[in-house]
């Protein structure tokens, strides 16, 4: 028995874990690919650019929204996963694993939301003014990208957990919770895309898009790799101190 | 006494330390690039910006750098009462770079040169303000320290050693960043 009473802790766990890489495809191909988000239209573009797009591809952008709607829910999913490997390392409490599963619940919004906007853009894109279908189109990419701080709790919550472990042999390497910080660090970098039309820090821009999109899908890749990892190194303590 | 961890491995600190490096000299190679974009808006916008400041500000830092690298020696050979007074040195050093950047920005503020004036400008205020929290993170990491040090906290040592790697990571942003905002109206 676990400090829960629960004889296996981990069931699960696994599938939750699994969250992290099977939503890491489906953005990549429906909001990425299918979504036209490799990279975003400028800012600085025109409306009859985006509105065009929406015009010419409406099925391709549905289906593209729709699916990440649908493939959203994995990141609390995988949330919870993270959480369950915290729970193994915490000592006093469960704060940071707390606060680590509510930054992942919000930042499910994060991805549901402006999907959604975009989606409502595909809806009827021929009857709507260009104007109309920029608007939603910027409100979508401000609402993922300046709501940086609920995936910030998320992350800091982890990485300083994941440092707490005193483990001679940590659960997940520290080097590993070290970049999960640095990632965190450098999200409020995205709230700039509210301010610059062009430039680095745009919401296409070197910086803001190329650097910051890489980082935290690498974030996502080598969280999920490592708490992987360590899921069997837990089973094998609990199965040790029963 | 000496912690037991005062042989440790380099700290993890240092990914965080090498990934932050990496994203600022990428921030710099940008700035280059706008900057051969706008050349004379940046040459003209780096006239308003204070030299002597800046340079005091640059002091400020490699001097506390120093009572920081002092430091580290001085807990190493056991000393950890003068390893604090090194460490409350650098705190009260590094105090004064929050003072005269405050100075600064009221400077630029009341001439009306804010974050939207222009390009220069976005950058002068993003540089300065990530560097800036960076700062804060330091001396907020610098106090924990002490305080560490005082109480000699298990992995005292880890922590003064990872304390010490950030700050010095904070000066050397600041010696990047002088030059390439501050000498930009230079003749």
């Amino acid at each position: 028995m676990d400090r829960t009473g629960k004889s296996n802790p981990y069931r699960y766990v696994r599938f939750c874990a699994w969250g992290g890489p099977i939503l890491l495809v489906a953005l990549i191909f429906f909001w990425g690919i299918l979504g036209h988000n490799i990279p975003p239209y400028s800012a600085a573009g025109n409306a009859d650019e985006i509105a065009t797009h929406f015009r010419e591809h409406t099925s391709q952008a549905r289906i593209g929204m729709i699916f990440t709607m649908a493939f959203g829910v994995f990141y609390v999913i995988w949330g919870l996963g993270i959480s369950k490997v915290m729970e193994a390392i915490e000592q006093d409490n469960n704060v940071l694993s707390t606060l680590q599963l509510w930054g992942a619940g919000l930042t499910t919004i994060v991805i549901i939301l402006p999907a959604s906007f975009w989606l409502t853009a595909a809806f009827r894109p021929d009857e709507l003014p260009p104007q109309t279908i920029q608007l939603l189109y910027d409100a979508g990419w401000i609402f993922f990208d300046c709501a940086f701080s609920l995936t910030m709790l998320q992350i800091l919550a982890m990485g300083v957990c994941f440092l707490g472990d005193k483990r001679a042999q940590p659960i997940i390497p520290h080097w590993v919770s070290w970049y999960v910080i640095w990632v965190g660090c450098m999200l409020p970098l995205l709230g700039l895309i509210s301010v610059f039309k062009d430039g680095p820090f745009s919401r296409s821009g070197l910086i803001n898009y190329w650097i910051e999109f890489p980082i935290f899908f690498l974030f996502m890749l080598l969280s999920s790799i490592y708490v992987l990892r360590a899921i069997p190194k837990l089973e094998n303590e609990h199965a040790l101190a029963n | 006494m000496v912690a037991d961890d005062r042989h440790a491995k380099l700290p993890g600190i240092i990914v965080f330390i090498l990934a932050d490096i990496a994203s600022f000299v990428l921030f710099f190679i940008v700035f280059m690039a706008e900057r051969a974009k706008q050349l004379d808006v940046f040459v003209q916008s780096g006239q308003h910006v204070n030299v002597t400041l800046g340079l005091i500000n640059t002091l400020i830092l490699i001097t506390s750098g120093c009572l920081v690298a002092l430091a580290v020696p001085s807990a190493r050979n056991g000393q950890i009462i003068l390893a604090r007074r090194f460490i409350l040195g650098a705190l009260a050093v590094g105090a004064l770079f929050a003072v005269i950047k405050g100075v600064e920005y009221y400077q630029k503020i009341q001439a009306g040169l804010l974050v939207d004036t222009n390009l220069y400008f976005t950058f002068y205020y993003i540089f300065t303000g990530l560097h800036f929290v960076h700062y804060v993170v330091g001396m907020t990491l610098l106090t924990l320290v002490y305080f560490k040090l005082k109480h000699q906290s298990s992995g005292h040592f880890l922590w003064l050693h990872s304390g010490a790697l950030y700050w010095h990571m904070v000066d050397l942003l600041w010696i990047f960043i002088f030059p390439l905002l501050y000498f930009q109206g230079a003749r």
